[in-house]
């Protein structure tokens, strides 16, 4: 499958990752060879193969329902860009 | 003392006899660290210098821990309390860990002490060293070529002299690539042998952390020092760690070694395939069985890990968004910008081709022919693995199928690069663990590796193979 700079500006977007118009071009190139040598992969004929998830193929793991140790808010906070009254701060997500 | 040519085992008898203190020994490390980055070719390998912790920790030393206070470089992927860890990206810059993670308490508890953080491509995602937020590392052995990567300042620094031994992690080559690069030994373990838990993810079904060290013995050493159950890591296996020094004395004598066709192919320069060869010649004078194989699946395994990497990664990385910790860009106008300004600005240009190539290969209308098809093509190199591994015990290739390349050489060609990976990602995508071993040198004296690849959790019998061959060579 080809990859366009229309595919590249569309999956920016969902990445939150901003390409300028003047690196569009160089990087949907880049895309497009390493897509190709990707689809290689269909080549194979896999049908009769299931997924391989987890190399391991283990049954979920679970722990008991206790809480345990966390970082304290001091921390939290110190680690934060910008924090106020407990909370992290971010621009309005509102009007 | 001088750490140049010291190797972890003999670090660890000088400070049992008590020749040297811990702090003395990282103190000389870091000495020999601030001499050479008075170079303006300088190796780069080391990106933070930490003595005052090794030191603080030696306070707290246990009587007979292994590892004896030796001081240890840990890669810039690894959290350890009240130290910076950045991943070598600019996203992180700033932030100081808050927690140790799983594999460096271990490693702490058993004597080992971090004292320096290594530098590193940026969030592990190349195979030269050169994507640092922090500036490119060199190869010590010669300095206009990279050091491999991406643990490329874990491999430059203990190859060096600035280090005794270090921790990289390896998703899909990058502790066994950089150690061959510079002529060390590099060793993946078996996914779930080392706990994951504070290694900043990049790949979480392929990402392990594992030693680099000036010997086989050294690796066997580390490794003891770091593997185990963790419950921090629900990935990490519940099995007893072997003593993995004790298990170096047996004889590869009898051991059946697959040799597969397609890790020796045209693609394979001949000055590489030549030293492979010495290494075939001398385990078979050695009684070993030589067995030619074939793992068919391998030709796609470049591709499928380019997938499975890529999806990973694009998840994992979408938790750097500037809201809780590292870096976050001023003057948003609102919280969409603030994710697109602090990502777009706090990434480099590698780490943002392969969040967009993972974010492609799941989105919608392309996820059945790229990462479901990857899942079922790592089946296929299981099962070549499996059927291997019914008649072998070890399998032996090598490291990359060309000698290591210079600085700028691959840089602006990501294909190229990726294909430096070629004979190292499989590993990862089946599980297995495989070691790196320098086997020779190329025209240019640059040298070369070879790779002993083992059955899940046969860590022992891949180190006592590999030593066989380590043990005889000229230091």
């Amino acid at each position: 499958m080809a990859i366009t700079e229309e595919n590249v500006r569309h999956v920016a977007k969902l990445a939150r990752i901003r390409v300028d118009e003047g690196q569009l071009q160089s990087l949907a190139g880049d895309m497009a060879q390493i897509v190709r040598m990707v689809d290689e992969i269909n080549q194979l004929d896999t049908r009769g193969l299931e997924p391989l998830l987890s190399v391991q193929e283990t049954s979920n793991v679970m722990r008991d329902d206790v809480s345990g140790p966390v970082l304290p808010v001091s921390t939290i906070e110190k680690l934060s860009p910008k924090f106020e009254n407990g909370h992290h701060v971010v621009p309005a997500v509102i009007e | 003392m001088n750490p140049e040519k010291l190797t972890l085992a003999q670090a660890i008898r000088g400070l049992l006899k008590k020749e040297y203190t811990p702090g003395e020994l990282a103190r000389a490390c870091v000495k020999a660290v601030e001499d050479d980055n008075r170079r303006p070719d300088k190796l780069n390998a080391i990106i933070g210098l930490h003595p005052e912790k090794a030191e603080s920790l030696a306070a707290g030393l246990r009587e007979g821990a292994p590892l004896a206070g030796a001081p240890i470089l840990v890669k810039d992927n690894m959290n350890v309390e009240g130290l910076p860890v950045a991943c070598a990206s600019k996203i992180l810059e700033g932030y100081v860990s808050p927690y140790t993670g799983g594999a460096v308490s271990r490693l702490i508890q058993n004597g080992g002490l971090p004292f320096a953080r290594a530098n590193m491509d940026e969030f592990a995602m190349g195979s030269s060293t050169e994507t640092s937020h922090y500036g490119i590392a060199r190869n010590p052995v010669n300095r206009a070529y990279t050091p491999g990567g991406s643990s490329g300042g874990s491999a430059a620094a203990v190859a060096g002299g600035q280090a005794i031994a270090a921790l990289g992690s390896d998703t899909g080559g990058s502790i066994r690539q950089p150690a061959a690069c510079c002529g060390i030994v590099g060793l993946k373990p078996t996914y779930g042998r080392v706990s994951r838990h504070g290694l900043i993810a990049f790949g979480s079904s392929l990402d392990q952390i594992g030693p680099i060290t000036n010997t086989v013995e050294d690796a066997a050493i580390l490794l003891g020092a770091i593997a185990g159950y963790d419950p921090n890591d629900s990935t990490s296996v519940d099995a007893p760690v072997p003593d993995y020094r004790a298990a170096l004395e047996a004889s590869p004598k009898g051991k059946r070694i697959g040799l597969p066709a397609e890790y020796f192919s045209e693609g394979v320069e001949p000055v590489v395939r030549a030293a492979v060869e010495r290494v075939v010649a001398f385990y078979r004078a050695q009684g070993c069985e030589m067995v030619p194989l074939s793992l068919p699946a391998t030709k796609y395994a470049i591709g499928t890990y380019y997938v499975v990497a890529t999806a990973e990664a694009s998840a994992n990385l979408a938790r750097f968004d500037g809201v809780r910790y590292g870096r976050r860009s001023p003057g948003a106008k609102d919280l969409r910008e603030l994710y697109f300004n602090s990502r777009s600005e706090g990434f480099g240009l590698e780490v943002k081709r392969r969040i967009l190539l993972g974010t492609y290969v799941l989105s919608s209308g392309y996820y059945d022919a790229y990462y479901l098809q990857a899942m079922k093509v790592r089946r296929a190199l299981k099962n070549d693995f499996d059927a291997a591994f019914a008649k072998v015990d070890l399998v032996l290739t090598p490291i990359m199928p060309e000698p290591v390349f210079k600085i700028g050489a691959r840089s602006q060609d990501p294909i190229k690069m990726y294909l430096s990976d070629i004979f190292t990602v499989v590993a990862n995508l089946v599980g297995v663990p495989a070691i790196s071993v320098p086997c020779g040198k190329d025209a240019d004296g640059l040298p070369i590796g070879f790779q002993l690849i083992g059955r899940s959790f046969d860590e022992a019998g891949v180190l006592a193979a590999a030593h066989a061959w380590d043990r005889e060579q000229p230091r």
